[in-house]
C-alpha cells in the first residue's frame, strides 16, 4: 500500500513489525479555518510533527502521530478550507490526498472533520462535501466548551444516528474528548471499510446522470477512470483545477462539459448556484430539531473589546503600543538569557585553549566554530522573544483585527487588509511570510506582497541589529528611566522596510500590476486567550528552525570564511608567541607581555591580510569604502548573501583571525568597537554602524526566500526583480546613511 | 420582495440593524465562493461597523466585506431591526 518515498518510509522508524501498513494507519484532519484545528492537531500528535513540502505545490505537508491501545496512527493536517472545490493546484492537495492520489502522500484510512460545534449549520457544508468522498469519516465537534458555556443544545446521539458516522465533542483548547476521539479513530481503521460509508444522494436525478456520462466520456477520451468525486467537481467548478487538469488531457472536452452545464440548466440545475442550494438544504434537514440556541446574547464583553481594538483611532494606537511593548521586552527580557549563553561560549573557548597547543585546529575550534556559530546563538532568546509575541498575537484572533484595521492603509498603496498578515509573519520570517499570500485570492494583490515581503525586518535581521546597536548605540534613557535609546533604533530599523515597502507596493501597483482592490471577505475570529500550549509549540518549532541553521548553513560559512582568512600563510611565529603568552613564565601585565601582545597583533593583521579573504577584501574594498565599510565588513556582507545572518559569524570570525583580540573580553562586539583602520582610526563609528543596519534592513540577502519565491511564482523572473531592486535600494540606502551621518560627525 | 419591507445593499443598513438577505448577484464563481462561506440567501446579516471594509455579523460569525463585493448583496429589512 505504501507509494514509494512516502513519509513512513523517510521517517526512518522502525515499524513495529514487517508490515507497516497494519500497525500503522493514516487519517487525515481537516476543517474550516477557525475552528480550532491545529490546536486539536497538537493536541493529538504531540509536539514531534514532521513539516515538508507536496512535491510541485506550496501546501505544507504536516504529519503527526499518536499510539493508542496499541495501534499506531499517523495524522495528516490539511490546510483550513470552508469547502473542497478545488480553484488552484494547492487546493487540489487536499482533494488528491483525500482521494489517496497525492504523490508523497500515503493512502488514508479515514478522515476527521473538525468543525466550530456553535456554527453547526455553516461547517457542515463541508463536512457535506467529505461524506460525498465515501471515505470513513468521523465528525469533530470542536468548542464544545463554548457550546456549554452559551447554553447551546445539541443531540449528538441523534445526529449520529442521521448522519451514519460516530461524531464526538472536544474541547482542544481545555483538553476535553481527546481520549474519546482517538478511542473513536482506532476503532475506525480497525472496524469500517471504505465499503460501510455510501455518500448520500444529494443531487437531483439529472445531475447524476450528467456526472456519469462525463465519466464515461472523460474515461473514453483520456483512458484515464475519473473518480465519482472529481467527476462532480469537473461538473460543478467552472475554470476550476479539476476542469483545467481534464482539459489539459484533451482540450475538446472543453464543449463536452459546457453542453453539459446548459443542458442542467435548463432542468432547473445550474451550475454552480445548485451545489450550495442542495448541500444547505441537506445541512437543514439533517440539523432540524437537534440544535437549540438561547437567544444570542447582543452585547458580550468581547464585543466591546472588539470595538475598541478596531476603533478608527485607538485601534491604531494600540497596535503601535503592542509592537513597541514587543520591542522593549527583546531588551529587557532577554538580557539575562544572553548573559549566560556569552559566558558559556567563553567557557568554551577557554576550555579548548587550556586543552590545546595553538594551531589551525584550535584556530578552527575558537575563531571559526565558537566565535562564528557562538555569535549567532547568543541571539536566540531575543527570537524567542519576537516569535513568542507573533504566536500570541495570532493565537488570541488579535492578528486578524489587525489587518481590519490596516486594510485601509492598504487600500492606499493598492493592495487590501489580506496582505497585512502575510507581512506581519514576515517579521518573524519572510519564507512563512511569503507562503502565506495564499490566502490572498487576488493574483496582482498576491505578487505585490510576495515582493515586498522580505523588505519586512525578519528575525534573521535581528542578530545584526543587535550587534550593530549593542556595540555603538549608547544605551541612554529618554523620558525617565523606562524607554531606551537603544529600543528606539531597533523600532526604527523594524519599521523601516515596512516605511520602504509603501511606495514600492504603491509604484508596483501603479505599473506591472494595475488594477483595482480586490474584492475580499475575511472571517474575524472571536478572541480567545492564547493557548499556552499552540504558543509554545509555534516558537519551539521556529527557534529549533533558527538553530538548525546556525547549526548547518551559517556553521558552514563560517568555516569556509575561516579557511579563506586563515590560509594561505605561515601561522608558526604566530603559534609561537600565543605558546610564550599561555606557557605562564611571563608575568602578566609586564612589559614583556604587552611587547609581545603588540607583536601578535602585527602577526595576525599581516598574515589576515595576506590571506585568501584579505585579497578578496581588498579587491572589493573600493566598492563598499564609499559607504563607510573597510574590507573586512565588506568581506562579511559578501559571505551573508546566502543567508543574512551569517555577518554576525563571519565578522567574529575575521575578528578574531585579524587579532583585534583582547582575551579578556572576547565578544565581537568589543571586538568590532576596537578594530582600526590601517592609520589607527577606529573602522566603526555611529554613522557607519547605521550604514551597516541600513544595508542589511533593505538589501535581499536571503537564498531560501528567493527560492520561496520562485516556487510561488512559478518563475524566476521574480526573484530576480527583488534581488536587483533590494541589493540597489540597499546601497544607495547605506551610502545616504553614512555620507549624511558623516556630515553630522564633522559638523 | 414582498411588500412593507425595503430591500437595500448591505452596506446601506444601520450601524447595529439586522436584516436578511434576499438576493447575492454578481459573477457565479464569486457567489459560490460567498456561499461556501455560508453568505447566502436567507442569512441574518447585521452591520457592525461601516468603514470600508465593513463589519457584519452573519448568523454569529464576524465578516469583514469589501464594500465593492458587499454591494452585490441585497438584503431585506422588516421589523426585525435591532441596536447592538
Amino acid at each position: 500500500m505504501t507509494v514509494p518515498g512516502s513519509k513512513s518510509e523517510t521517517t526512518g522508524k522502525p515499524a513495529v513489525s514487517g508490515k507497516k501498513t497494519h500497525t500503522s494507519h493514516a487519517i487525515a484532519v481537516i476543517g474550516n479555518p477557525n475552528t480550532g484545528k491545529s490546536t486539536l492537531f497538537n493536541a493529538l500528535a504531540g509536539m514531534n510533527a514532521q513539516v515538508g513540502n507536496y512535491p510541485g505545490v506550496t501546501v505544507e505537508k504536516k504529519v503527526g502521530r499518536f499510539r493508542f491501545q496499541g495501534r499506531e496512527i499517523q495524522l495528516i493536517d490539511l490546510p483550513g478550507t470552508y469547502s473542497l472545490s478545488p480553484r488552484t493546484a494547492d487546493e487540489m492537495v487536499s482533494v488528491r490526498v483525500l482521494l489517496g492520489t497525492q504523490k508523497k502522500a500515503e493512502p488514508i484510512d479515514g478522515v476527521i472533520c473538525i468543525v466550530d460545534a456553535t456554527n453547526l449549520d455553516r461547517n457542515l457544508y463541508l463536512f457535506s462535501q467529505i461524506l460525498d468522498l465515501g471515505i470513513p469519516a468521523i465528525l469533530v465537534l470542536n468548542m464544545w466548551d463554548e457550546v456549554l458555556k452559551r447554553d447551546i443544545a445539541i443531540d449528538v446521539q441523534e445526529l449520529e444516528n442521521r448522519l451514519g458516522v460516530k461524531v464526538v465533542p472536544t474541547s482542544a483548547r481545555k483538553g476535553i474528548g481527546l481520549d474519546k476521539l482517538k478511542s473513536e479513530i482506532v476503532s475506525l481503521v480497525e472496524n469500517c471499510s471504505k465499503a460501510d460509508f455510501i455518500p448520500p444522494k444529494l443531487f437531483p436525478d439529472s445531475f447524476r446522470e450528467a456526472k456519469e456520462q462525463l465519466q464515461e466520456e472523460v474515461e473514453k477520451r483520456t483512458g484515464l477512470p475519473l473518480p465519482h468525486f472529481l467527476a462532480e467537481r469537473l461538473l460543478l467548478d467552472v475554470h476550476g483545477e479539476t476542469e483545467r487538469e481534464v482539459l489539459k488531457e484533451d482540450q475538446s472536452l472543453n464543449s463536452f462539459i459546457a453542453n453539459l452545464r446548459t443542458e442542467l440548466a435548463s432542468k432547473d440545475c445550474p451550475i454552480p448556484a445548485i451545489e450550495p442550494r442542495v448541500r444547505y438544504q441537506w445541512v437543514k434537514q439533517t440539523l432540524d430539531g437537534l440544535v437549540t440556541k438561547p437567544e444570542q446574547v447582543l452585547k458580550t464583553k468581547k464585543d466591546t473589546l472588539d470595538q475598541w481594538l478596531t476603533h478608527r483611532f485607538w485601534g491604531p494606537v494600540f497596535f503601535a503600543a503592542i509592537m513597541f511593548l514587543m520591542f522593549q521586552a527583546i531588551y529587557t527580557w532577554a538580557g539575562p538569557l544572553m548573559d549566560a549563553i556569552e559566558s558559556l561560549q567563553e567557557m568554551s573557548a577557554d576550555f579548548v585553549m587550556d586543552l590545546m597547543a595553538p594551531g589551525a585546529l584550535r584556530s578552527l575550534i575558537i575563531d571559526g566554530l565558537i566565535g562564528g556559530v557562538g555569535s549567532v546563538v547568543v541571539f536566540l532568546p531575543q527570537i524567542a522573544i519576537l516569535f513568542l509575541f507573533i504566536a500570541i498575537l495570532e493565537d488570541c484572533g488579535y492578528m486578524s483585527r489587525a489587518a481590519y484595521i490596516m486594510d485601509r492603509l492598504m487600500t492606499r498603496v493598492g493592495l487590501s487588509g489580506k496582505s497585512f498578515v502575510p507581512l506581519m509573519s514576515s517579521y518573524a520570517c519572510a519564507i512563512p511570510g511569503i507562503m502565506a499570500t495564499r490566502t490572498i485570492e487576488d493574483r496582482k494583490d498576491r505578487f505585490v506582497t510576495i515582493l515586498v515581503a522580505p523588505l519586512m525586518s525578519c528575525s534573521a535581521r535581528l542578530p545584526v541589529y543587535l550587534l550593530m546597536i549593542n556595540a555603538f548605540i549608547p544605551n541612554d534613557s529618554l523620558f525617565g528611566t523606562w524607554i531606551k535609546t537603544q529600543a528606539i533604533v531597533l523600532f526604527i530599523f523594524y519599521i523601516l522596510g515596512a516605511v520602504v515597502a509603501v511606495p514600492i507596493a504603491w509604484l508596483l501597483k501603479k505599473t506591472w500590476f494595475k488594477g483595482e482592490p480586490a474584492p475580499f471577505v475575511m472571517e474575524l475570529p472571536s478572541f480567545k486567550l492564547p493557548s499556552i500550549r499552540v504558543v509554545f509549540d509555534r516558537v519551539y518549532d521556529r527557534s529549533k528552525a533558527f538553530v538548525m541553521r546556525a547549526g548547518t548553513l551559517i556553521f558552514l560559512t563560517t568555516v569556509v570564511v575561516w579557511a579563506a582568512g586563515y590560509f594561505p600563510g605561515d601561522h608558526q611565529k604566530l603559534d609561537q608567541v600565543d605558546a610564550q603568552l599561555e606557557g605562564g613564565t611571563i608575568e602578566e601585565g609586564s612589559p614583556a607581555e604587552d611587547q609581545l601582545q603588540e607583536q601578535r597583533r602585527v602577526l595576525a593583521a599581516s598574515l589576515l591580510n595576506e590571506s585568501f579573504l584579505g585579497r578578496a577584501g581588498h579587491a572589493i574594498e573600493p566598492v563598499v569604502r564609499p559607504l563607510g565599510w573597510d574590507w573586512r565588513i565588506g568581506v562579511g556582507v559578501l559571505a551573508s548573501f546566502p543567508a543574512r545572518e551569517v555577518i554576525v559569524g563571519t565578522l567574529g570570525t575575521i575578528y578574531s583571525l585579524g587579532g583585534d583580540v583582547d582575551e579578556e573580553d572576547p565578544q565581537l562586539r568589543d571586538r568590532l568597537k576596537s578594530a582600526r583602520h590601517s592609520n589607527g582610526e577606529p573602522v566603526f563609528n555611529i554613522p557607519v554602524a547605521l550604514s551597516v543596519m541600513v544595508f542589511f534592513a533593505l538589501c535581499a540577502q536571503c537564498g531560501a526566500t528567493l527560492m520561496v519565491m520562485r516556487r510561488e511564482t512559478n518563475s524566476w523572473k521574480w526573484p530576480i526583480f527583488s534581488f536587483t531592486y533590494m541589493t540597489t535600494l540597499a546601497y544607495l540606502g547605506a551610502l545616504l546613511t553614512y555620507q549624511i551621518g558623516m556630515l553630522f560627525i564633522k559638523g | 420582495m414582498s411588500c412593507g419591507l425595503s430591500v437595500i445593499p448591505v452596506e446601506c443598513l444601520q450601524r447595529g440593524e439586522r436584516g436578511t438577505i434576499v438576493d447575492i448577484s454578481g459573477d457565479e464563481r464569486t457567489v459560490h465562493r460567498l456561499n461556501e462561506m455560508g453568505i447566502c440567501c436567507g442569512c441574518k446579516i447585521t452591520l457592525k461597523r461601516n468603514d470600508s471594509p465593513i463589519l457584519v455579523n452573519i448568523d454569529g460569525r464576524d465578516l469583514l466585506l469589501r464594500c465593492g463585493q458587499a454591494a452585490m448583496i441585497l438584503v431585506s429589512v422588516g421589523s426585525t431591526t435591532q441596536l447592538i
